[in-house]
């Protein structure tokens, strides 16, 4: 048997204030046990995939793409830990090929393939020595959530890819709304 | 013109190299018949193509910063066996008397070639040779049947009891060498021959036709123009828009003073040889077909420093050039007004009617600098109507000669299609013959200008 | 281990989610980045409102205080960007790795030095009138509040948060009680964020009708100045209130009741230390440190499982408990701790009848045969009161061994510390404070130098060590295992987790009602009850089928 004095008007609220948090303490501690992960990411797990992960993983690019406050968040991370930042251009530039951005430390080339007409080079011509390299290209425009691209490795300050000239890739880099970042 | 099939060794199986193709970009590049598909050894192959680490850009005088494209029928593993066959494919682009074909039934002579090219050209040793040419046997076996001249080629250490190998037969056969020349001399590709040993100044350029036969054809053409043209035309009559007179200066040509009524002269004999030639009317049908080119003007100029400048003031500084007109010589030969120097050469269509104009530069030799973007409606692309111009610059220094084949195709409807094909083809006249054939109008100029002495 | 789970019940899907969010944040070895015990217990409290000792604010102060100190590090570095990498880039939150952030950026930034200065046990920021001190180890709990805030509500805070945050910066060096200001400004407002959340999401109106019915239940039952709570007290309630959803499980209604308990008991502690409260109590910091929490057996608001601390890597290399009959038949009284003998016989019945009524819970779920159901009813398969406590006999036989184990690998870490046989007993005659090997443990848990003993005493201790060390043959008791250092601070921090055990066992086992079974007095009373509860299924479950 355990003996209280019977507490005051005063105090029975507190106690009761406790009871509600010790309440809902015990709610949540007892989630603590299940052993069913209940399969959310959270901001560290993103965090450290964007700042190690090689490659990408599928099922963590779809889940940002489907909560609008994570993609912003991982518009965030990208942007603050990114190689080079290709901001959204003050005005649209001409739309023809060669099509060339340039940027602080770095220059953007678009450039039709004579082999194939319909298909073009997208060169990244790094101006300054830069270690480790950039391996992805992320996009971000307005609300859209556009994928990831995975860069080729750089030889001697060039990251040189080849596309289809009506690509997704190469409409995002020519289109001044979008905001590109390479890391 | 000899064709080759060049074939790389695999232990996947042989894999051809359908094309090469120079390039506007930074880096050489290995995709999976003209698709997007980058090959992982891209890289080795940028390395072997560049000056210092390789011995493309070096061997066959290419300047620096020259990129390729090499479209592969598939997928090449890593190691550097594949350097002997690139090797060989590069020789046959630029040799003069043999190109690079991706038809097999088209190739007269097949290439499978093994092997690693050092900086020095000797052939070293490969690894898995015996594989590789087990996965080859279908390829034998179809050669065999189809009685292809088939050589395989290895590294000279390697050659032994190969025979054990590849059953025995007349059209395939084995050579194994230490260096690349003895492979180019044993399938006879000369990557050195010119097309004349006599010396030739910068500043002359030679236009030849590319059939003889057809000289004559040009000629009307070219008198019919400046017949129909306004006097205007710069090309045969004045040579410069500005019809004052221009004092030219070369090293080896005479002080001449340029005035138009000598070309008017020119002409008017140009015309009279013209009508009096028996070939005009064996050639009627050429003819009428170049009668309907007359819808379309093709000025070709020179565009040089004046005087006390350079090239240099012209392509850096901005400096502008003056513009000297091709003429035509009585043997036929384009040539143009002395310059001193060439530094660009400016190209203008002028259609008489709205036409689809297609324009094809294609390489012989030596190589331009792309200083501006084709304009897209000489791509077959659009209906034109006013006149298009379009300008090049000449390598300062031109270890090969500058020998390009000027294609112009013209018709009523789109041409970008059939531009793109034609370029695609590595036989030519089969090609022509055949867009002719569709009703497009074929008109070919060869240019060539001689490296300086 | 709470065999019950209940999910989110009251708690909206909404904080379970961001909740376990953090909770199961995960580095890419798989292994949790926040501590169970005491992290996310810590998280707990603060979520629901009940953390920060007095002033449930404290660690929002503590949190602006840990920003402000790394907004004002000048290493070229963007705010967010550190922000970012300082609370979100560490794969496990631990002392070391924050310690080694800061000492490597501040060794390089220069101006900050006067700002924010690296101690051996974490950092001084320096405010006007003082300074304020925040340990490596309690930014592993800031951390976990940090991350939380931000994944409230689906992650749609992470803005307002981020740009309140970067509010967080010194002016300037004449400007300090600007500072204090702005943090305590942004304190006030992640507060009140925070209690709209829990408003939202913590509806209060469940657990107050729970409490006033509890409440007024022991009202009835006492007169005059005092309450009493007792074993029969929980029976009754839930005999009378079992026809009502929420107490149909007797283990809830046992849950309720500790909660009630603890309440109480909190009331009562914080009626002792008066009304002031001041940042940084005592009692927040003894969370920080796993040694200290486990050594306040008394401390009943703040028990946690040992088991948590034997779960910990590197300890849980060592194989302390088998899982079916070694750890499962403690794993709730541990969990319980105290509370489970003041309640002794109450705790009991859960664990003789929980089990049956989560298996007939589970037949129903299931729709299993009513011939299965009912013979479920009957309990004959619960467990009888003093095979139970037998159980906890032999399970604290057990306890004893290992705890001399321990003492084996201890003893061989000190080395030449403590010698058994000399050849100058002056010399090293060292007294023995405590007969009981339980001091040596008290010992490990401090860092002290070995105490004096009883040579003899310590001969036969070490030698029964020894042999206690030699008989299990499990994972951990090799010598090789036991000579590592790391494995060895695993064994210290062990000792103190088993003296916890054994207490509580002992306890229990000298409860009135414990006692009984283990004279074999009363062993009727298990008949009895299981009788009540046979009858009391029938009218639960009888009633529903």
């Amino acid at each position: 048997m355990i003996n209280y004095e019977i507490p005051k008007k005063d105090d029975i609220d507190s106690i009761r204030d406790t009871f509600n948090s010790l309440s809902w303490e015990e709610i949540l501690g007892s989630s603590n046990d299940t052993k069913q992960k209940s399969g959310s990411l959270s901001l560290s797990e993103i965090y450290n995939y964007i700042k190690t992960a090689s490659i990408p993983d599928e099922n963590i690019e779809k889940t940002i793409r489907s909560n609008i406050n994570l993609w912003k968040f991982y518009k965030r991370a990208i942007s603050e830990t990114a190689i080079i930042r290709m901001p959204e251009a003050m005005a649209a530039s001409s739309q023809e090929l060669p099509f060339t951005r340039h940027g602080k430390d770095w220059t953007l080339t678009i450039e039709l393939s004579r082999a194939e007409p319909q298909q073009v080079y997208i060169i990244f011509k790094l101006l300054k020595n830069i270690n480790p390299a950039p391996s992805s290209i992320f996009f971000f425009k307005n609300d859209q959530t556009p994928p990831r691209w995975e860069l080729p490795e750089m030889h001697e300050g060039v990251i040189q890819i080849i596309s289809d000239r009506n690509s997704d890739l190469v409409k995002l880099l020519m289109d001044p709304k979008t905001e590109a970042y390479l890391r | 013109m000899k064709k080759f099939a060049i074939f790389v060794a695999t232990t996947g199986g042989a894999i051809q190299i359908e094309r090469l193709t120079e390039e506007r970009a930074p880096q050489s590049m290995i995709c999976i018949s003209r698709s997007t598909t980058i090959l992982p050894i891209s890289i080795e192959y940028h390395d072997y193509v560049r000056r210092g680490s390789g011995i493309i850009e070096r061997e066959f005088n290419y300047p620096g910063d020259t990129s390729f494209r090499a479209d592969v029928s598939g997928m090449i593993d890593a190691g550097k066996s594949w350097q002997l066959a690139f090797y060989l494919a590069h020789a046959v682009t630029v040799s003069s008397n043999a190109i690079l074909v991706d038809d097999l039934d088209d190739a007269d002579h097949i290439i499978w070639a093994t092997g690693c090219v050092d900086y020095d050209l000797n052939i070293l040793n490969v690894d898995h040779l015996t594989e590789k040419l087990g996965a080859s046997k279908d390829l034998f076996d179809k050669l065999k049947k189809q009685n292809k001249t088939t050589t395989i080629f290895v590294p000279l250490e390697q050659s032994r009891n190969l025979e054990e190998q590849i059953s025995r037969s007349d059209n395939i056969e084995v050579y194994a060498a230490e260096h690349v020349q003895d492979l180019l001399n044993r399938i006879r590709v000369d990557i050195d021959a010119a097309p004349s040993k006599a010396l030739r100044k910068d500043d002359e350029i030679v236009g030849s036709l590319y059939h003889p036969s057809k000289i004559w054809v040009i000629i009307f053409l070219i008198v019919a123009a400046t017949i129909f043209a306004w006097f205007s035309n710069e090309w045969f009559l004045s040579g410069t828009k500005n019809t004052d007179t221009v004092k030219i200066e070369t090293k080896n040509v005479k002080n001449e003073i340029y005035k138009p009524s000598k070309l008017k002269i020119e002409a008017k004999k140009i015309q009279e040889t013209a009508n009096k030639s028996p070939t005009i009317k064996e050639n009627k049908k050429i003819l009428v077909s170049n009668k309907i080119n007359q819808n379309i003007n093709v000025n070709l100029f020179a565009l040089g420093p004046r005087e006390g400048k350079t090239c240099i003031d012209v392509n850096f500084g901005g400096d502008k050039p003056i513009k000297k007109a091709f003429l035509l010589k009585k043997n036929g030969q384009l040539e143009k007004q002395a310059l001193r120097e060439t530094c660009r050469i400016l190209f203008e269509f002028d259609p008489k009617q709205k036409q689809y104009i297609g324009v094809w530069l294609k390489k012989i030799s030596g190589r331009y600098i792309s200083i501006e973007r084709k304009p897209d409606a000489l791509s077959g692309s659009e209906i034109i109507k006013n006149q298009l111009s379009w300008t090049i610059e000449l390598p300062k220094i031109m270890k090969q000669p500058f020998h390009y084949r000027v294609v112009v195709l013209s018709n009523n409807k789109s041409l970008s299609g059939n531009l793109q094909w034609l370029i695609r083809q590595a036989n030519f006249e089969t090609a022509e013959k055949q867009l002719i054939s569709k009703g497009i109008e074929v008109n070919k100029f060869d240019i060539k200008l001689t490296s300086r002495q | 281990m709470n065999d019950f789970t209940i999910e989110g019940s009251g708690a909206s899907g909404t904080l379970v989610s961001d909740f376990n969010t953090v909770k199961e944040s995960c580095g890419r070895n798989g292994q949790p980045k926040y501590l169970a015990s005491p992290v996310i217990a810590w998280l707990t409290k603060v979520v629901v409102g009940y953390g920060g000792g007095a002033n449930k604010d404290t660690p929002l102060y503590e949190l602006c205080h840990l920003i402000f100190a790394l907004n004002i590090l000048n290493d070229g570095v963007s705010v967010t960007d550190r922000r970012m990498e300082f609370f979100l880039g560490f794969e496990q939150a631990t002392a070391n790795n924050y310690k080694n952030y800061f000492t490597s950026i501040l060794s390089n930034a220069n101006h900050s030095q006067k700002l924010v200065q690296i101690k051996e046990a974490g950092i001084d920021i320096h405010h006007e009138g003082g300074e304020f001190f925040i340990s490596y180890k309690r930014m592993a709990f800031l951390s976990s509040l940090f991350e939380f805030l931000l994944t409230m509500n689906g992650f749609s805070h992470f803005e307002t948060f981020n740009d309140l945050f970067n509010t967080l910066s010194p002016l300037g060096a004449q400007n300090i009680s600007t500072d204090m200001r702005l943090i305590q400004d942004a304190s006030n407002k992640i507060s009140s964020i925070l209690r709209t959340y829990r408003r939202e999401n913590l509806p209060r109106a469940q657990h107050d009708a729970k409490f006033d019915k509890l409440f007024r239940f022991i009202q009835q039952g006492n007169s005059g100045n005092q309450i009493a709570i007792d074993d029969g007290m929980v029976l009754k309630f839930w005999q009378s209130h079992s026809f009502l959803e929420e107490y149909r499980i007797y283990k809830t209604v046992f849950d309720s009741f500790i909660i009630l308990l603890k309440s109480l008991d909190e009331a009562a502690l914080q009626k002792s230390i008066g009304e002031s409260s001041h940042l940084g109590t005592d009692i927040e910091n003894e969370e920080v440190d796993p040694d200290d929490q486990v050594s306040s057996i008394t401390d009943f608001t703040e028990w946690h499982s040992p088991f948590t601390i034997l779960d910990i890597e590197p300890i849980a290399d060592i194989k302390f408990f088998k899982q079916k009959n070694e750890r499962q038949p403690i794993e709730q009284l541990m969990y319980y701790g105290p509370y489970a003998y003041k309640l002794p016989l109450a705790f009991i019945r859960t664990e003789a009848f929980g089990i049956v009524q989560n298996g007939i819970s589970n037949d129903l779920r299931l729709s299993k045969s009513p011939e299965k159901i009912a013979d479920r009813i009957k309990c004959d398969k619960a467990r009888n009161y003093l095979e139970i406590t037998d159980s906890y006999q032999l399970i604290l036989d057990h306890i004893n061994q290992l705890q001399l184990a321990t003492l084996h690998v201890l003893n061989q870490s000190w080395g030449s510390d403590v010698k058994t046989e000399t050849k100058d007993d002056e010399d090293n005659i060292i007294t023995l404070l405590d007969q009981k090997p339980l001091s040596k443990f008290e010992q490990a848990r401090g860092f002290q130098s070995p105490i004096d003993l009883n040579k003899e005493k310590l001969r036969d201790t070490i030698e029964a060590s020894h042999q206690a060390f030699k008989s299990f043959t499990r994972s951990g008791f090799t010598e090789e295992f036991a000579g590592n250092s790391d494995n060895i601070e695993a064994f210290r921090l062990a000792a103190g987790a088993l003296v916890q055990m054994e207490k509580i066992l002992n306890n229990f086992l000298h409860t009135p009602i414990a006692l009984e079974f283990r004279q074999a007095i009363n062993l009727d009373l298990f008949n009895k009850d299981k009788e009540l509860f046979s009858d009391q299924f029938t009218t639960i479950y009888g009633a529903a089928e």
